[in-house]
């Protein structure tokens, strides 16, 4: 499946940049704008899925370990496994700005996350509406690092899917994904419809020390 | 012409081997081990349906994959290794292939595995495999051209049987990485791989053009593994038939390609099929048509004008040396950008200073430059030894400058030329200068027939008819440019030509360097190295571009001049901008107002009062806003940027003996971890604070921490680590510059840390953000 960046919502990339009502100039706002095309226009994002069968919460061939993935699959038959990187493009253009122009390269930092979630919300809204077809329900995205999902999680996603070889995602030996702006997630499939409650800051991979969320301005 | 028969190699394993019990996550390697009966009968089954040439099941059995396994790389590698040996024993002449896929960690800058170690590893499963009696080597799958150099520069140094490199591509025509199809064709053809071709990621139709495209650019046999078509997303499950693949390999043959096979998805059927199919047609070598200079993923192809970008080049630049001393890779990685961005096709890269080591500063140099921009590398030494270090490093085909006509200069580099594949300008001197057209083309005629001797094809030779000062040698200016004309028509080779040195000792120097570049430019120059940041240089390139009709359509002229009418019109408005205090454009973060506010303070204010009464408040007032949460973070980076254009005056101002500083910071990223955005906000904060930052980047190891720290003196340490597995690292630096008994103080920041944790690993000071790490160092060195 093509991955798909249709936009990096303004409101999002401010929101990954801690902003809380200051006032923005006309200065600030073209350099905003100016970095989120230029992300727009660079970036190649990939993604590849599979999906498998769930037995008792657990997917087969794949124990990810921590128990908070079994409830969130307890109702469910198969699993999405997913995974889409920006690409190693993304990376070479933040290296440059942390160069030229530092607070360029954290505006291009938060518009790239943006676009990554905006690729991840684009496949989970056509497989949504693919499973939908058939009466089957989605239950949320789940990550490594949300809730006891251990990071450790994150190299089997990858072999499964065998990211390098299908987008070239890999892994550092202490578990960083490279190219950095990059996602994997479990989604599960029920025939039962599902309550969308784990997103938010219990199930957040920053949920120990985001600022965002001391300010209670976090997406919940 | 038809040389020899077409080569059928095999088809897939890992999928073979599930039918036969291997499970989802466990590695074909290993399994081998304890079912050698099964690999053994699907290889047997791939030489009954005609391979020749068997791969090893020994793709991933490198020890970083092996890790963990109990298995060493190289006992893994001898049992497949014989395994494969018995199989091949089914048709006698079937040769066993060493078979070794990328590493799976993706080299640095991007990732954390350095050059060397992947070479490294390569180098211990070469060994193996040349010791178990593997007839050739093959690299496959890979799409990282580095890590692809590093493969095929341990297989050549380390062993003598033949390599053959295949790289896998998406449809455009790029692999993962970026790298190109004529960027991987010209580089490994360069560096003596032996036959290279694509493998997997795509089916026959999908690669057709690409083996297409390869063929214009190498004399190499090509070599066609594709994957079953492609795959089903959801399931990962091909569809065409063992026939329909074999139908769709048909115009490979057509082609001439050495050697076919198959990939994902494709069993003993499909080899079969492809079998039959080949048994009519033979392997065809043509002569490359195509050629040029590349990096990884851009070329500067022959036939057109390339600039060559002269700033890193310390001679005569003070604030270079000084950065090249300092290891200040940031100052080094801007000029390259700033070049690229300007328009130069390849960067010249000097680093000659003495009293340092020239290898390994050119090494930290090229692979710092290689970060940033993806521009073709001239390499620029007088001692082979530092041009050796960087032929190695720079990804690509680079060009060496520079030999001359003398014989002892020929020996020493010609040999290294050839073996990294690199171009060579050749000066047209001996041991002293030329006078006359005669000596220059009589220098030039016995470097080519030198390099030429050396296995160096003529292509690849630029003629550097030297530019002398007209302002002393006024005779020689028009000399030189006959001997270009003569060099570029009687001897059919490139031309390069540094032009700056033409207006020397006069004064407005850029009226006679482009009346000559232009000349040079008329005459044949095709790799002029100059100022790609002067404007006037760049102006007359693209006229010029345009005159000859390079610029088709004049495209670049019109885009170029029609840009410069709308800058010069907003910079006009912005001058008649009344003049704001620099408090205020501090916190407006304007970077010229700033500066143009510091030099108006500079007039009636003494330089360090300006600092400490204008600056040190202003960015104090920028401070407390953000506490505030008036200013958020990118309005707290412009202002301290902004403060920094401030700063950079008063510098510049200042005598050299009183110092502004108001002392050393390291900071550092640590091992392991490769975030590094958060650390670099910090270091911008504190340096336009007036501190002395010293960083060692990313990835640090301890020991590198603790060593610099000792050495620069440096009382306050900045440690940042944004990753769970990473603070553990923290932990070890900090314990490691505590038990060193060096007296520092340690601050750290990042986030997974919170002030409990941060003094749980024992860090003196946590900082949430910039502005407390800016306190805290004010703080610790009490300014």
């Amino acid at each position: 499946m093509e991955a798909l960046l249709t936009d990096i919502p303004e409101k999002e990339v401010l929101r990954y940049l801690g902003h809380d009502r200051q006032i923005i100039d006309t200065d600030l706002k073209a350099q905003i704008e100016r970095c989120i095309n230029s992300v727009k226009s660079s970036s190649r994002p990939r993604l590849t899925y599979t999906v498998r069968e769930v037995k008792d919460g657990i997917i087969n061939g794949l124990d990810l370990g921590g128990n908070d993935i079994k409830i969130l699959l307890s109702s469910c038959k198969q699993a999405i496994i997913m995974a889409a990187t920006l690409g190693p493009e993304a990376e070479q253009m933040l290296r440059r700005a942390e160069v030229l122009n530092m607070s360029d390269a954290v505006i291009l930092d938060s518009a790239q996350s943006t676009a990554i979630e905006n690729v991840c919300d684009n496949f989970e809204a056509m497989m949504r509406q693919k499973y939908k077809e058939e009466e089957l329900y989605l239950t949320d995205r789940y990550s490594p690092g949300y809730g006891d999902l251990p990071m450790e999680s994150q190299k089997k996603i990858l072999d499964i899917l065998f990211t390098e070889k299908r987008i070239g995602l890999t892994l550092t030996p202490s578990n960083i994904m490279v190219p950095r702006k990059s996602v994997t997630c479990i989604i599960g499939i029920s025939d039962q419809k599902q309550r969308l409650v784990l997103r938010g800051c219990a199930n957040c991979t920053l949920n120990r020390n985001c600022s965002y969320r001391k300010g209670g301005l976090c997406h919940d | 012409m038809t040389d020899t028969k077409t080569v059928i190699l095999d088809g897939a394993m890992g999928t073979m081997l599930q039918s036969r019990g291997l499970r989802p996550g466990e590695k074909p390697e290993i399994f081998a081990l304890s079912n050698p009966q099964a690999v053994e009968e699907i290889q047997r089954d791939y030489v009954k349906s005609g391979s020749r040439i068997l791969y090893s099941n020994t793709f991933g059995a490198n020890r970083r994959k092996l890790d963990g396994t109990g298995h060493s790389a190289s006992d893994v590698i001898k049992e497949n290794i014989a395994i494969a040996k018995r199989a091949s024993s089914e048709a006698p002449g079937t040769r066993v292939a060493l078979d070794i896929g990328p590493i799976g960690e993706l080299l640095s800058p991007l990732g954390t595995l350095s050059f060397d170690e992947a070479y490294d590893i390569f180098k211990e499963m070469v060994v193996a495999g040349a010791d178990a009696g593997a007839d050739l080597v093959v690299f496959e799958t890979f799409t990282d051209l580095q890590e692809t150099r590093a493969a095929l520069l341990a297989a050549k140094e380390n062993s003598t049987l033949p390599v053959w490199v295949t790289m896998s591509f998406e449809a455009d025509g790029r692999t993962f990485t970026g790298t190109t199809v004529s960027c991987m064709a010209v580089t490994l053809q360069g560096l003596g791989a032996d036959a290279i071709g694509i493998n997997c990621s795509l089916g026959p139709k999908e690669i057709l053009p690409l083996i297409k495209e390869m063929r214009q650019w190498t004399d190499l046999p090509l070599i066609a593994k594709p994957n079953a078509g492609l795959p089903d997303p959801a399931t990962g499950s091909y569809f065409i038939t063992p026939e329909q693949f074999a139908a769709e390999m048909e115009p490979f043959f057509e082609l001439g390609v050495h050697a076919t096979g198959g990939c994902c998805g494709t069993s003993p059927a499909f080899i079969k099929a492809l079998s039959e199919k080949a048994s009519h047609y033979g392997s065809k070598s043509e002569q490359a048509r195509r050629n040029g200079i590349c990096s990884s993923s851009s070329m500067a192809e022959y036939g057109r004008t390339h600039l060559i970008g002269e700033r890193i080049n310390p001679t005569g630049k003070k604030h270079l040396k000084q950065a090249l001393l300092e290891h200040d890779m940031d100052y080094i990685m801007k000029l390259a950008i700033q070049q690229a961005d300007a328009g130069a096709d390849i960067l010249d890269i000097n680093v000659g200073i003495p009293n340092v080591d020239e290898s390994l500063l050119m090494k930290e140099v090229v692979q710092a430059v290689q970060s940033v921009v993806r521009l073709p590398l001239m390499i620029d030494s007088s001692k082979a030894e530092a041009i050796e270090t960087g032929l190695r490093y720079a990804c690509g085909k680079a060009i060496i400058n520079s030999v001359n006509a003398d014989d002892a200069k020929l020996e020493e580099i010609l040999p290294i030329a050839r073996k990294y594949g690199a171009a060579v300008v050749g000066l047209a001197m001996d041991r002293k200068l030329p006078t006359t057209v005669k000596e220059r083309l009589e220098h030039a005629r016995k470097i080519v027939s030198r390099a030429e001797k050396a296995g160096i094809s003529r292509q690849d030779i630029m003629i550097d008819c030297l530019t002398l000062t007209v302002s002393a040698q006024q005779d020689q200016a028009l000399l030189t440019l006959e001997a270009l004309r003569r060099v570029r028509e009687d001897l059919g080779v490139h031309a390069a030509l540094g032009v700056s040195n033409i207006a020397y000792g006069l004064p407005d120097k850029s009226h006679i360097t482009c009346a000559f570049l232009n000349l040079a430019l008329y005459n044949g120059l095709d790799f002029p190295i100059i100022n790609v940041n002067s404007q006037d240089i760049m102006d007359t390139v693209t006229s010029y571009r345009a005159l000859n009709g390079q610029d088709i359509d004049c495209k670049q002229y019109i885009e170029r001049f029609a840009q410069q009418q709308t800058m010069a019109q907003s910079t006009e408005k912005h001058e008649n901008s009344e003049g704001i205090s620099l408090e205020e454009a501090i916190i407006k973060g304007l970077g010229q107002e700033a500066e143009k506010a510091t030099s108006k303070l500079l007039e009636t204010m003494d330089a360090l009062d300006v600092v400490n009464d204008r600056l040190i408040p202003a960015l104090d007032k920028v401070g407390e806003q953000y506490e505030k949460h008036l200013i958020f973070l990118p309005q707290l980076i412009n202002a301290a940027n902004a403060a920094g254009r401030g700063f950079d005056l008063i510098r510049k101002k200042l005598p050299k003996s009183s110092d502004a500083s108001k002392g050393k910071i390291i900071i550092a990223t640590v091992e392991g971890d490769i975030h590094d955005i958060g650390k670099n906000i910090v270091k911008v904060v504190l340096e336009n604070y007036g501190y002395d930052v010293i960083d060692l980047g990313k990835d640090v190891p301890v020991n590198t921490v603790v060593e610099r720290t000792i050495e620069e003196n440096a009382r306050l340490v900045a440690l940042s680590a944004l990753m769970t597995t990473t603070v553990e690292s923290m932990r070890r630096t900090i314990e490691a510059l505590k038990k060193s008994g060096h007296d520092c103080k340690v601050m750290v920041g990042g986030a997974v840390l919170t002030e409990e944790y941060a003094h749980q690993i024992g860090a003196d000071f946590y900082t949430k953000d910039p502005k407390e790490s800016a306190d805290t160092a004010r703080r610790v060195l009490g300014k």
